[in-house]
């Protein structure tokens, strides 16, 4: 089921965040959407989750508009969001309970604790926990929901450098295993070439597509890789894009 | 500032230090459970905070010094002892109210029945303020039925609505509660209203592409989104509940903390006046700090986000 964006115009108010935005999302793929602040990266997201609507063109899902928001498109957004009156357990079991079948699978949820390494802190509370790992707890309340799309808005941006190397190669993995269709919105370079599949190169004012490309990478992605001549490439043409 | 020699000293050893750690620091990728500890000891209460105990130091000399320059003044006879009776006569006013009572009953009754008023008139403001104002945020049709005659009613004083209650309703125990009621009833609702409209919209998102439905955020994202003002609201009504109270003992009372007030005013016994005064004071704050503890129970993330 793939993803159309199909000529889409969002405007607010009379400030135009983007403009002409055409975009297929082949089932599956692991597309990387970059571009620098305010460029309308966080707008594109909301409007394939559903939270807003285009003020032109259409976004379809299995050929049907995307109307509303689903737990079939599950987002992770740039704030972690988490609810201050759940234990960080409960807050990543949040999408289960409101399913409306009969019981949690408390074994999954624990099991993705233990995947993005927050266990033992399953009592605590949001403001009990450090930036990085209410993002992380943020990511597992996505995870446990096993979607067909993953929605990521710079998610690994209030992490270290360590923490966030190792979420990505996680990622990654997590990505071979479910198989999942990840849009994954990022302003580091090196990351996005690393991550995608496909790379998309945003410009700002209004915000548009400036390329859009497959990433000639191996799938077994290595940080060798980084010196890869596709890679550097890759990296020079999305430089000249971003003005750096 | 000057820079001693020691400061200098201090300076470099300071600096000398902080490279002695680097060679120890691992070199290999750390482990999850390695890197959690740091975030473990991150989140660790700080403590000897003194500021809490000057607070209290201070308030306490302030009531002290007052008390002592009312004593001096009343001593002084600046104004006439029945006019300002000293500290020492209210307090033996107040030994008399407790033991022998004054109009026919203990201070001890006048408490209670206050305090029955009191629970019962904003206990009902507090249980019928709440879903109203929930009901007024989530249906813009109730809001605009019912927010006029909160608008209207709000600038009116309680004192204001004695005649009617005592016409529709008597000179009972139920005027004086609805009074209190009807005086505290608009901060509650409109205390909830604003709570629920502070949600923040990342928190409804969430819940939105999780899945969840128009119900289930209300439920489980909107109501405790909106629960820290609710019980900012109870706290200001509990004060408000209390200046109706003074109002709802006008109607033909015989017993109760306003009545005690006006009716020893009546009778220019200003020392239990003013023991009157205390007591509501006292119980005011009393009640508010209950409120606070609740609050404490129920919303422990306030004021962490
Ligand atoms: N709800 C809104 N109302 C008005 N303007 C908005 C709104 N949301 C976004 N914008 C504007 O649209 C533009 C794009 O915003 P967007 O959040 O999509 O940027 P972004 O690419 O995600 O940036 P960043 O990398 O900083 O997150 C910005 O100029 C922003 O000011
Ligand atoms: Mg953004």
């Amino acid at each position: 089921m793939p993803i159309v964006v199909e000529r889409v115009r969002k405007d607010f108010g009379r400030h135009r965040a983007l403009d002409d935005v055409s975009l297929t999302i082949e089932d599956g793929t692991f597309v990387t959407i970059l571009g620098a602040s305010g460029c309308g990266k966080s707008t594109l997201l909301n409007l394939i989750a559903g939270l807003s609507t285009p003020t032109k063109g259409r976004i379809l899902l299995d050929d049907v508009p995307i109307m509303k928001p689903g737990p079939d498109r599950v987002v992770v957004f740039q704030q972690p969001g988490l609810y201050p009156w759940l234990s960080l357990r409960d807050n990543i079991a949040f999408g289960l309970r409101m399913r409306r079948t009969a019981g949690i699978d408390w074994g999954r949820v624990d099991e993705v604790i233990g995947i993005m390494g927050l266990k033992g802190f399953e009592g605590h509370h949001p403001y009990e926990l450090s930036g990085g790992m209410q993002q992380r707890v943020a990511i597992a309340r996505a995870l446990v929901m096993n979607p067909r799309v993953l929605l990521m808005d710079e998610p690994f941006g209030a992490l270290d450098a360590q923490t966030r190397h190792r979420m990505q190669k996680f990622l990654l993995e997590l990505w071979g295993k479910i198989g999942a269709t990840i849009v994954f919105i990022t302003h580091d370079i090196d990351e996005a070439i690393m991550l995608g599949d496909r790379l998309v190169v945003m410009r700002a004012r209004p915000g548009r597509i400036a390329i859009e490309t497959g990433v000639p990478l191996p799938r077994a992605r290595h940080w060798d890789m980084t010196l890869d001549p596709a890679f550097l490439y890759l990296k020079r043409q999305a430089m000249a894009i971003l003005g750096e | 500032m000057t820079v001693s020699p020691e400061h200098v000293c201090d300076q470099a050893l300071a600096i000398d230090a902080s490279p002695a750690l680097g060679p120890d620091v691992p070199d290999q990728i750390p482990s999850i459970e390695a890197d959690e500890i740091p975030d473990a000891f991150e989140i660790a209460p700080r403590s000897g905070v003194p500021w809490h105990h000057v607070s209290r130091f201070t308030t306490a000399t302030v009531v002290i010094c007052a008390v002592i320059l009312w004593q001096v003044i009343s001593d002084l006879h600046v104004f006439p002892p029945i006019a300002l009776p000293s500290p020492v006569a209210v307090w033996l006013a107040f030994i008399k109210l407790l033991t022998k009572g004054y109009g026919g009953h203990s201070l001890v009754d006048d408490i209670v029945t206050s305090s029955l008023r009191i629970a019962i008139g904003f206990g009902g403001a507090v249980l019928a303020g709440v879903p109203i104002g929930l009901l007024m945020a989530r249906n813009d049709l109730v809001f605009r039925v019912i927010d006029p005659f909160l608008q209207f009613g709000r600038p009116v004083p309680p004192l204001a609505y004695i005649p009617l209650l005592v016409v529709w309703f008597g000179i009972g125990e139920l005027p004086k509660v609805l009074l209190i009621l009807v005086g505290t009833i608009p901060v509650i609702i409109i205390g909830t209203i604003s709570g629920v409209k502070a949600t923040p919209i990342l928190r409804v998102s969430v819940a939105q592409t999780l899945g969840a439905s128009e119900a289930q955020i209300f439920r489980h994202v909107i109501l405790p989104s909106a629960l820290p003002e609710i019980f900012t609201a109870m706290r200001v009504g509990i004060g408000v509940a209390w200046t109706c109270l003074v109002a709802a003992e006008l109607i033909a009372a015989d017993q109760g903390l306003g009545w005690l007030v006006q009716y020893a005013g009546q009778a220019l016994q200003v020392a239990i006046v003013i023991v009157g005064i205390i007591v509501i004071g006292i119980l005011g704050y009393a009640m508010e700090l209950t409120i606070r503890v609740i609050e404490r129970r129920v919303v422990p993330w306030r004021g962490h986000g």
